[in-house]
């Protein structure tokens, strides 16, 4: 069971406080009515399975509940960086 | 025997215990092991080996005993397979072997087959499955330890978190001497360390009787350990008769602590935990482990009473008991010496082989020879002689021998031989370093040529090795080492500026000096020289399998199921490196270890579930209502992991009985249900209508307030997922339903879709599921009962209708009231604060009581809205239906301009085809045959074309009803098809059903107004 | 019949009221207490993306300042903001309180929105030496060194999803209603042995 850094939380949790959330950066297409079957198909089904490196999501379901990004290696399981999700103004008041 | 007048520390001559064992009476005393116990008794055989069925005596003292397999206690704390030397004894114990040595054994009857029945005998032998399947169930019933449990764990196990910046395993000198340092030169960090056995101190122990200063430094030691243990709010903790047996990521490592005595005990009405699993998350690890002595490798070495040579020294010094009277030491090391010196000191008879040729002897071996101990050098074992226990050995001198550091062995043994006589032989042919923990995540080892021995990988992160486990196996040496390891740990953690080390000799890398494997090509090529005593491999297996090409170490390890037992290798594996090593002609290094997994030793699979079991296995979800429930005597059905009314029986009804009257009373006057266990969501902000415009595949942007609008929710791939009823409260606010099992899901994914796809969106979504309590109140006469119950609602219907909420107060609750309908029926559903559901169910009761109102579940519910076609998702689809495929093309919006989820799929040509799966109604040509939900429609070629996915008795209609996925089926409608069954006791059982439309009842939807 | 439903009082149940006991304790014990704390109101406040919205509608509505990561802060009244996300806090108020704020909640700056949970969960107090060690049989979090005075986190407790602060001496956890059996369950059995 390994840690992951919420980076909103910015605390160490254990890995059953998040699930995974599939491939990272696969953006949904702007007009799926403009692509072809089989690239319509690429996006629904089609994932790299990359041995290595792995840009990967991850959500924080019993904590802060954000979705945020994960590179791991698929290897060693090694977390070799976290970082957030778009944009949220974040000074938050205090 | 027990040595008279031993003085032992651990074990108290004034609590004496009574115990059996294969049925016969013993006594033994507290701080004995079943094993130490046992050989106090004379017992001599306690086991028989795996595929031959040998008769085994003991080996070690320890987890590494390969032979001494039991079976504790019977019934509900019956415990298979544990080792005589783990097992601590207690007033009571009752165990037997695993298989009886004392018995009749047709393996062993057989002996003069074995040598027929190598490694791969079974495999070439019934590899025509025909002749495997005549005799499998005979040789599985011959072989294997033990018989797996038939009754329910007793026993209560407790989890433990733990966090700690320093986690030290192993309590002998090492893990002492790293627990000091550590504490004393840090201010806040916690420490924790962990031992498998009762004291700590490992093997120091040994040293006690022979070397005063080790004694004093382990009651100073640990004595500054209690002082602070003992502190207020101290932050050692020291978890001993605790094994460390997992280590997995981010240094999170479980380890199995046993009760004192090994079972529960009840004090106080309260049973207290058999075992702990302390599930321990460290910032750093020290690894103290220590190693495991092999033995030395010859021919029947697997005789009763042949035992490795620290073992018996741990039996004598620590237990007090020695298994024979003429006792021969073996070895290719110095330790051998210490065990002598301690047997003569008791008066023992013994000898000493060494397998190494005289010169640049140790002190030891030079004190042993003073004390008058006969001592033999260059001298190996060939043989040991005896049926069943050994009675003496065959010896020859060692003639040729390589020296370091050369790897190929050239040993020649001269053909002369002399024979010993001895009763006992302690065997000792180096130590393995005990690496396995620190395997188990990946950690590597490496074969050191000086120490003959497998070091863990030289650096890890977060992570030290100290003592010998990384081959310093002097006491006074591993002091330095764990103290140098402690300081640099130190350091990484920032505690300490710079590590103070102190460095230590080469030597001490082999203090023993151990000598190379003893492998010499006589010896290996002889039968019966046994690697794995609990699997009977012989060197002759690993021949066998290197010459059938199976020449990397774990196609060895599987071909011969080597390392594969209970003891899971540790006296066996290296030497069958070793070993193949040898007949590869490679080094050591070559060959290499096999992997190390958890677990290190066996875990109870009650431990491993903790108090997750019975009722604590799953969360039971309950609303607020549910005492209610359980009051009226209700079944129920567990939904996810709600516990959801199923039907409410009345004087003895059974299901059928209940629901018919449950249905008829909602058809016919007044029904209540509890549907709290909804997923409800707050959808806020302005993009709300937005929002669900994207994830349904209906239109939202003309949704009125006050108005209610049932949604489909597709995913990507066009398939349904969910489905419920939306409400909107104003223009930026409204509350979605989702399914009571897929809410937590649906929200995940909205929350999904928001977060990384849509951050533009201004929305912000809340789980609202527990937050109110949903009293729906169904049937003809629901108007009626609702103006009672709410006096500030007009419930017209033209005023109040169909798809429509308002906000009332229900018995002087704030509500939200919504005319929604799962039954076709007139209904109401009453939404409160959660905290008053139970009082607005109570209220509703009592209200409705002129209608006779009542009371109805998840059963009924199915029945009605089946009666009606309407759909359960998850039930009547299972994630491969879509929207076309169940008939509701009506619910596709045809003109939004965001290309909603699963939109684009719809139009893929394999969602298209006319022979896909699609939701039909199915009614039974015999109209009282209800079939099982689940059965196959098969066509005449024999091939199944769909399936029943709900079937009921209507008591509406008076018949059955069903639903089931058709291939093809919406354009089969009136066909006959034929469901097939196969019936317990009656065979194939073949059910004609006629294709109808999914909608059974009021086809029309004229009841959901109240008309009679 | 008509009239006499509304002179029934509505009995309101507290979360914790079916498996405590009749003094509202769930575990009394020495160096060991668990006691629901009921009769409070829970908002959820979300917030926009424009952090000065946000703080104006804090200090206007709830006269509260928005707490930093894992952070609570204390108003008047006895009310309580805690952080669960970077746009989601929870404001804990007596019911008073909550009422006289009934008005503002009408006119909230764009993106900031508020949803009334007050009935989803429920409280428990922990006091005692054995706190630490009782939620340690089944939190993975680090209570013991992570959770100090004034930190607020949501977590797992067993299968279930609590969330926990500490305050003045005492351990909170806020639990859904619907976990609460399972969560009360658990404390009950490993408080026997402890």
């Amino acid at each position: 069971m390994f840690l992951i850094d919420c980076p909103y939380c910015k605390e160490s949790r254990d890995q059953n406080e998040f699930s995974p959330a599939g491939e990272a950066f696969i953006a949904r297409p702007q007009n799926p009515e403009a692509l072809s079957d089989e690239e319509w198909a690429d996006y629904v089904f089609y994932r790299t399975n990359h041995k290595g490196d792995h840009w990967e999501q991850w959500v924080h379901t019993a904590g802060c509940r954000k979705y945020f990004l994960v590179k791991r290696s698929t290897i060693s399981h090694e977390i070799i960086q976290v970082s957030t999700f778009g944009e949220i103004d974040s000074e938050n008041a205090s | 025997m027990r040595i008279a007048n031993h003085k032992s520390s651990l074990i108290d001559y004034s609590k004496p215990l009574s115990f059996i064992f294969n049925n016969k009476s013993y006594k033994g005393y507290q701080g004995d092991s079943l094993a130490s116990a046992l050989i106090a008794n004379n017992v001599l055989y306690f086991a028989r080996s795996f595929k031959y069925g040998r008769k085994r005596g003991l080996m070690g003292a320890g987890v590494e005993e390969p032979n001494a397999l039991v079976s504790l206690e019977i019934g509900g704390r019956y415990t298979p397979n544990m080792k005589a030397t783990e097992v601590m004894l207690y007033d009571g114990l009752s165990a037997v072997s695993s298989s009886n040595p004392n018995s009749f054994d047709f393996r062993a009857m057989i002996k003069p087959v074995h040598r027929f029945m190598p490694a791969g005998f079974y495999y070439k032998t019934f590899i025509k499955q025909k002749v495997w399947s005549l005799v499998e169930d005979s040789l599985r019933s011959l072989s294997g330890f033990s018989k797996a449990p038939s009754e329910v764990d007793e026993d209560v196990y407790d989890h433990v978190f733990q966090h700690t910046e320093i986690l030290i395993v192993g309590g002998g000198v090492a893990g002492i001497t790293a627990a000091l340092e550590v504490l004393n030169h840090s201010k806040s960090a916690r420490v924790i360390l962990v031992d498998e056995r009762e004291n700590l101190g490992g093997e120091l122990i040994n040293e006690f009787s022979t070397d005063e200063s080790s004694f004093a430094w382990h009651k100073d030691n640990v004595k500054k350990l209690l002082k602070f243990k003992n502190e207020e709010n101290s932050r050692l903790k020291i978890l001993t008769s605790a094994t460390a047996y997992a280590w997995y990521d981010h240094n999170y490592i479980e380890v199995l602590q046993t009760n004192a005595t090994g079972q529960s005990t009840l004090s106080e009405g309260v049973q207290s935990a058999r075992k702990a699993l302390h599930k321990i998350r460290a910032g750093e690890v020290i690894l103290a482990t220590g190693a495991h002595e092999r033995p030395m490798l010859f021919e029947t070495n697997d005789l009763a009473n042949i035992m490795l040579s620290q073992s018996v020294r741990r039996y004598l010094e620590e237990f007090g008991v020695i298994s024979g009277k003429k006792v021969i030491l073996y070895g290719n090391n110095d330790s051998i010496y210490s065990t002598a010196i301690d047997l003569n000191n008791n008066s023992i008879n013994c000898k000493v082989i060494d397998a190494r040729a005289p010169g640049g002897e140790s002190e030891i071996v030079l004190k042993a020879k003073d004390s008058g101990i006969d001592v033999l050098q260059g001298y190996a074992v060939k043989k040991a002689k005896g049926t069943s226990s050994i009675t003496g050995i065959e010896i020859s001198k060692v003639e040729l021998q390589s020296k370091p550091p050369h790897w190929q062995s050239k040993w020649r043994l001269n053909k002369d031989t002399q024979t010993l006589e001895c009763d006992l032989l302690a065997t000792s042919g180096g130590f393995n370093p005990v690496v396995h923990l620190d395997c188990h995540c990946g950690g590597k080892t490496y074969f050191d040529e000086y120490s003959q021995s497998f070091l863990p990988q030289k650096e890890r992160k977060n992570r030290k090795v100290c003592g010998a486990v990384n081959s310093v196996g002097f006491w006074k040496d591993a002091i330095v080492d764990a103290k140098n390891k402690a300081q640099q740990t130190l350091e990484s953690m920032g505690e300490v500026k710079k590590a103070s080390i102190q460095p230590l000799s080469k030597e001490c890398l082999n203090y023993y000096k151990v000598d190379r494997f003893f492998t010499p090509i006589e010896i290996l090529n002889k039968p019966k020289v046994f690697i794995d005593m609990q699997n009977d491999v012989t060197t002759l297996d690993v021949a066998l399998a290197i010459r059938e090409g199976y020449q990397s170490i774990e196609h060895i390890k599987r071909y011969t199921a080597m390392g594969f037992g209970t003891d899971q290798g540790k006296t066996g594996n290296i030497n069958g490196i070793a070993v193949a090593a040898e007949f590869l002609d490679v080094p050591m290094s070559e060959v290499g270890t096999t992997t190390f997994r958890p677990a290190y030793t066996g875990v109870d699979f009650g431990a491993m579930a903790g108090r997750e079991v019975g009722d604590f296995f799953d969360p039971q979800r309950y609303t607020t209502i549910h005492d209610s429930h359980v009051e009226s005597g209700a079944e129920f059905e567990v939904v996810g992991q709600w516990y959801r009314p199923w039907f409410y029986p009345k004087h003895g009804e059974d299901m059928h009985q209940a629901v018919n009257r449950e249905c008829r009373a909602v058809r016919k006057s007044l029904g209540m249900m509890d549907a709290s266990t909804l997923g409800k969501i707050d959808v806020q902000g302005k993009d709300a209508r937005e929002f669900l415009s994207r994830v349904y595949t209906n239109a939202w942007m003309k949704l009125a307030p006050g108005s209610c609008r049932y949604g489909l929710m597709c995913n990507e791939k066009g398939m349904i997922i969910d489905d419920g009823v939306s409400t909107c409260i104003n223009d930026n606010h409204f509350i979605m339903t989702t399914t009571t099992g897929g809410a937590a899901s649906v929200y995940s994914t909205l929350e999904m879709w928001l977060q990384t796809e849509w951050s533009d969106l201004d929305v912000h979504l809340n789980s609202v599921t527990d937050q109110f309590s949903t009293v729906a109140v169904v049937g003809p006469n629901a108007r009626k009962l609702m103006e009672i119950l709410c006096q500030d609602v007009d419930f017209n219907k033209d005023s109040f209708k169909f798809m429509q909420w308002r906000p009332g107060t229900v018995c002087g609750v704030n509500a939200r009231i919504m005319r929604i309908s799962f039954s076709g029926e007139l209904a109401y559903e009453i939404n409160v604060e959660a905290n008053y559901g139970r009082f607005i169910w109570d209220q509703v009761a009592i209200a409705g009581r002129p209608w006779n109102i009542t009371p109805y579940g998840t059963e009924s519910m199915h029945v009605l809205r089946a009666e009606k076609g309407f759909i359960i998702v998850g039930q009547d689809t299972d994630g491969s239906m879509t929207p076309m495929d169940v008939n509701m093309n009506w619910i596709l919006a045809k003109d939004k301009p965001f290309s909603y989820i699963g939109r684009r799929s719809f139009s893929i040509s394999a969602l298209n085809t006319n022979d896909r799966l699609q939701l039909v109604g199915l009614l039974t040509k015999d109209d009282q045959v209800v079939m099982p939900e689940g059965a196959h429609i098969i066509s005449n070629k024999g091939v199944s074309i769909g399936y029943v996915t709900s079937s009921y008795y209507s008591p509406a209609l008076g018949r059955s009803i069903a639903l089931a996925q058709l291939k093809g089926g919406l354009s089969k409608m009136t066909e006959t098809v034929l469901v097939k069954i196969v019936q317990e006791k009656q065979g194939l059982k073949e059910i004609p059903c006629e294709v109808s439309s999914s909608v059974f009842y009021d086809i029309n939807g004229e009841k959901v107004d109240g008309n009679e | 019949m008509s009239k006499s439903k509304n002179e029934i009082e509505p009995i309101f149940r507290s979360t914790f009221d079916p498996v405590t006991d009749g003094d509202g304790f769930l575990i009394n014990q020495k160096n060991l207490i668990s006691q629901e704390v009921s009769g409070n109101s829970l908002l959820v406040l979300r917030t926009s993306k424009s952090s000065t919205n946000n703080t104006k509608a804090a200090k206007d509505i709830f006269n509260l300042k928005l707490p930093g990561a894992l952070e609570m802060t204390n108003g008047d009244n006895d009310s309580k903001c805690f952080w669960i996300s970077p746009d989601e806090f929870w404001v804990l108020l007596k019911p008073n309180h909550k009422m006289e704020i009934e008005g503002k909640l009408a006119s909230l700056p764009t993106g900031v929105s508020i949803s009334d949970n007050s009935g989803a969960y429920g409280i428990l107090e922990f006091t005692g030496d054995q706190t630490n060690n009782l939620l340690a049989r089944w939190m993975s979090y680090d209570i013991e060194d992570s959770l100090k005075d004034g930190k607020a986190v949501s977590t797992t407790f067993g299968q279930a999803p609590v969330f926990v602060y500490r305050h003045k001496q005492s351990l909170f956890m806020m639990v859904r209603h619907s976990f609460s059996h399972y969560v009360a369950g658990l404390l009950k059995d490993s408080a026997k042995r402890l």
